[in-house]
């Protein structure tokens, strides 16, 4: 692996930010919506960031503990080398899994959206050209291909809410917590687990060129995400109340169509997808390096790059078999992916800070 | 035909890469890759076919459906 | 298949080994004999049927009468200086010193006494006796001296400095480098001086030895550059170098892409620019193109006018420059990409028009793009290849095939002439001649994209080429720096060209050993009290 290779923490801020709000902000607003109805935002506003806050917490507690190594390396080190091994190994299971997922929402969006006629597998198969392409260049090129279209995504997005605040009315936020606090817990269940991928930092820490910083870094992404999920959530409920958002399948995308500048700028779901497609393919980079290099950390290999291909074809593989149809894709999102991905976002890391905290290794390194 | 194609992207993909790690003499390297690769092109092939995949979905909904069910039982 | 992967495997397993390099390639290490004719010998051996080599013999009038004997080439020789200042004196007016039969040192003597001229290399060696003479100095031989005399006696016809060919200013000097290493040298010069600004000079080129010479400004360059630079130079081992173009393609990071990422320049002010911002210049003898390295794809966009004109316009003009970028690059696949999938991106009333022109033309919109790009890149190729007056006829032709018969006879719709009219003239508003070839390389795989994908297509041709853009280097440098890897105080001078007094200091990446430019609080203000008394009337 190359261990030489250095970002910074705003690079790496950036990345995350990236990685977690683009597919976010287009399942989030309505499967909250289905959970918590009006006060989705609020799920998303308070529940994620509270669990994105602590995921941020114990990960960086562990990751400082071994800031030049990832979570495949030192897992061993300390629970034992079967027990380490499976751990890498789980978490190689679910970057590649997650990804796959990742694939699969861009290719139905993009087919749902954009060109119905088009077989899913070809936009699966190019995004995850192009992802391979990055991860075979390096954590570097990716955050600064990311560094370089960060600006135009926060540019565009603010366009389009710009442009929908004559349409926003507040009273489709009224009553607020009309069935109480629970719903919007639960609610706040999927955004959470979204939020919580922000573990990625478990591999990334070693790649930061001022590991003590990642702690504030982890944290000022989990504000920001939740800034933009939940300016996105509250503007879709705003604007197309509960009820409609809850049966949109991309309630952004309907954002956009909305949009209309004096009757010459209209369709402007074009730059919504345009966006989303840059941003997918970093999501979707980032969690590619992470499935690799943990997979060449798993097997002991200085260079990860020969394995980028092969685990590349796995993705793409899955990415069409895991599931039959949008439909199931969802219904999995909305209620068995919240605790898979809380079970590798807190419990194992939490589990192994646990053994670290216990087994002291003369405090944190410096 | 398919099957054809899928067998010349990954002689492409074999071509690009192994050599670079002979010439290097990255073993290791050439062990992992061609073991994954094996498998990886197992599976298209199976895809292909038209054979069923294992699927990890039904492993994770069998664990974590009930969890899930829990969680909803509780909060609802 | 299978021999190219013995071949490989046998690369792997058998050891690489050191090639031992022909030194001089056959030419002898001989040392410069006190025989005088011994020395002749060899030289008229090794310039055996060199027509345009003279050999001259006289008598010094030195004592009794020494021997003398000088080479040099018919043409590369200021004639009159020699016979002035070389012939006429030895023979003549040294007859009225002292004869110094018992100088101890007389090769010594000979330089520091009687040769009257300003530069004099002593040399023991033959081989470097036979490069003086092909580098055009004079060398001479006395008889019972074992040292030869380099005088540099270089002249000769050379073209005069005029303005540059490819990059043109409104505002700005008009001086280009000229063909000759000397001339440029003084450009630059004339523009740094200063004693920190340092020139090293080494032969490439077994056959042709073409002096290559790298400057840059110590305390201000980043040594490892300057090291690195020198180091990719020494390894080139070629038979011989006539542009700097050979250099480029042996010194650059990435071998395999579009981009350049060494930076060809004509003028002067541009290389004393960049040397001012610690970028590190090389100088080819025999061509005007001087190699500027490190480079950004930004520094690709940057004219040197920019910093010429008022900020305010400058800026202007870069915007215009990025506007035009994006033209050059993007508008004839989305043309394809929107005109064949996305037809309902337009406004109704534009979209009736695009259909209206395209109602009869034949072929589907991609057909259509790379028939008319080509025919265009066809036609710039005749432009710059014929001779002048031939190639006003090739314009006019082309604008009546492209323009005119190719509308009327139904082959083209009229907005697809547009289209390539306005990626024509963006490509050649692009400052660097170089960098607009990669823009117009990539339009035609995104084209090809954009006809397969639709926007799609685009936008993943595009993510590729910005990881590419992201992935290179030059001499490690990002090569889309300041952008990303972002340098906040370096964007004073990318999108917008910030006022002189406000850049306080160099480019990051490579002017970072001193990058303090200037003193802060610089900014004119109007004085308190006006100059010239009373006013305001």
């Amino acid at each position: 692996m190359k261990k030489d290779e250095k970002v910074s923490s705003i690079q790496m801020l950036f990345l995350l930010v990236t990685t977690v709000t683009v597919t976010g902000f287009l399942f989030v607003p309505s499967i909250t919506a289905k959970f918590a109805s009006r006060d989705g935002w609020i799920s998303v506003a308070v529940g994620g960031t509270l669990f994105g806050i602590i995921v941020a917490l114990v990960c960086t507690k562990l990751g400082l503990y071994y800031p030049d190594k990832s979570v495949v390396e030192y897992a061993p080190e300390l629970v034992g080398r079967f027990g380490g091994k499976l751990i890498g190994l789980l978490y190689i299971f679910f970057f590649m899994h997650t990804n796959a997922i990742i694939v699969r929402e861009f290719g139905d969006f993009l087919v749902t959206a954009f060109l119905p006629e088009t077989p899913l597998l070809v936009f699966n198969s190019i995004v995850v050209l192009v992802a391979a392409y990055a991860v075979y260049n390096g954590m570097e090129v990716l955050c600064r291909m990311n560094q370089f279209l960060f600006p135009l995504f926060i540019a565009a997005f603010s366009f389009i809410v710009f442009l929908l605040t004559e349409n926003i009315s507040f009273d489709n936020f009224l009553p607020l917590m009309e069935n109480g606090v629970k719903p919007v817990i639960w609610g706040s269940m999927v955004p959470g687990a979204w939020r919580g991928e922000i573990l990625l930092m478990l591999m990334f820490l070693p790649f930061l060129n001022q590991p003590r910083e990642a702690g504030k870094t982890l944290i000022t992404a989990v504000f920001v995400i939740g800034f933009f999920l939940t300016l996105t959530a509250a503007t879709s409920i705003a604007v197309f109340g509960p009820l409609l958002t809850q049966n949109m399948v991309f309630p952004v995308l309907e954002l956009a169509r909305y949009v209309s500048l004096g009757h010459f700028l209209e369709r402007l779901e074009a730059v919504v997808i345009i966006v989303w497609v840059a941003g997918v393919a970093v999501k979707v980079a980032a969690f590619y390096l992470a499935a690799v290099l943990g997979t060449a950390q798993w097997l002991n290999i200085k260079d990860y790059r020969p394995l980028v291909y092969p685990v590349g074809i796995f993705i793409l593989l899955y990415s069409a078999a895991l599931f039959e149809n949008s439909r199931e894709l969802v219904d999995f999102l909305a209620t068995v992916f919240a605790p898979y991905a809380y079970f590798f976002e807190l419990i194992i890391p939490l589990g192994l800070l646990a053994v670290a905290l216990i087994r002291k290794r003369g405090g944190q390194k410096q | 035909m398919l099957i054809l194609i899928l067998m010349m992207v990954f002689m492409g993909i074999i071509a690009l890469e192994a050599p670079v790690m002979v010439k290097n003499r990255q073993w290791r390297e050439l062990a992992a890759f061609g073991v994954l690769m094996l498998g990886a092109m197992a599976l298209t092939f199976a895809q292909a076919l038209g054979l069923p995949l294992p699927n990890p979905t039904m492993g994770i909904e069998m664990i974590f459906g009930p969890v899930s069910d829990m969680i909803k039982n509780v909060l609802s | 298949m299978f021999k190219k992967w013995k071949k490989i495997i046998k690369k792997a397993f058998v050891k690489p080994h050191n090639e031992s390099q022909a030194i001089g390639r056959g030419e002898s290490k001989e040392t410069v004999s006190t025989d005088l004719d011994k020395n002749m010998r060899h030289l008229k051996a090794v310039f055996d049927r060199c027509t345009d080599i003279i050999f001259r013999e006289f008598e010094a009038a030195i004592g009794g009468g020494v021997k003398i004997a000088m080479v040099y080439i018919d043409g590369l020789v200021n004639k009159e200086m020699l016979t002035e200042d070389l012939v006429k004196t030895l023979m003549y007016d040294v007859a009225s010193l002292n004869s110094s039969a018992s100088v101890s040192d007389p090769a010594g003597y000979l330089s520091r006494r009687i040769i009257a001229f300003t530069e004099v290399k002593l040399q023991d060696n033959l081989l470097d006796a036979v490069n003086s003479v092909l580098s055009g100095e004079t060398v001479l031989f006395v008889d019972g001296v074992s040292k030869a005399f380099a005088l540099s006696t270089q002249d000769w016809v050379q073209r005069a400095v005029t303005e540059p060919a490819t990059e043109n200013v409104v505002r700005g000097p008009r001086e280009g480098f000229t063909e000759n290493l000397q001339t440029n040298y003084t450009l630059i010069r004339r523009r740094i001086k200063s004693s920190r600004l340092k020139f090293e000079t080494m032969k490439i080129g077994a056959i042709t030895k073409t002096a290559v010479s790298i400057g840059y400004l110590e305390g201000i360059v980043n040594n490892k550059i300057v090291d690195e630079v020198r180091n990719r130079l020494q390894r080139i081992d070629i038979d011989g170098i006539l542009e700097s173009g050979y250099i480029e393609e042996y010194i650059e990071d990435a071998p395999m892409t579009v981009f350049p990422t060494v930076q060809a320049t004509e003028r002067p002010d541009k290389v004393a620019g960049g040397l001012l911002e610690g970028q590190v210049v090389i100088l080819v003898d025999t061509t005007p193109f001087a190699l500027l390295v490190p480079v950004t794809f930004p520094q690709l966009l940057q004219a040197s006018e920019d910093y010429y004109l008022r900020w305010p316009f400058a800026s202007f003009i870069r915007f215009i420059r990025f506007v035009t970028l994006n033209i050059a690059l993007l508008a004839p696949p989305l043309y394809i990409a929107i005109t064949t999938y996305h037809q309902e991106m337009l406004p109704t009333p534009l979209l009736i028009s695009i259909a209206a022109a395209r109602e009869g033309v034949p072929f589907p919109a991609f057909v259509e793009a790379m028939l008319m790009e080509t025919t265009f890149e066809v036609l710039r190729e005749a432009g710059v290849r014929l001779p002048k007056a031939v190639g006003q006829a090739v314009s006019i032709v082309g604008a009546l095939v492209i323009g005119d018969a190719a509308v009327s006879a139904g082959l083209v719709s009229p907005a697809m002439v547009i289209i390539v009219a306005l990626t024509a003239i963006s490509s050649f508003s692009l400052p660097s001649y170089f960098g607009a070839f990669s823009l117009r390389i990539l339009r035609f795989p995104l084209m090809a994209l954009a006809a397969a994908l639709g926007l799609f297509g685009v936008m993943a041709g595009l993510l590729a080429l910005l990881i590419h853009l992201c992935s290179l280097r030059s001499f490690g440098v990002p090569y889309i720096s300041p952008l990303a890897p972002t340098s906040w105080r370096d964007l004073k001078d990318m999108f917008f060209r910030m006022p002189w007094w406000s850049m306080f200091t160099r480019p990051r990446m490579t002017g970072s050993k001193e990058p303090a430019r200037q003193d802060y609080m610089q900014k004119p203000r109007p004085p308190r009290r006006r100059p010239g008394g009373g006013s305001g009337k």
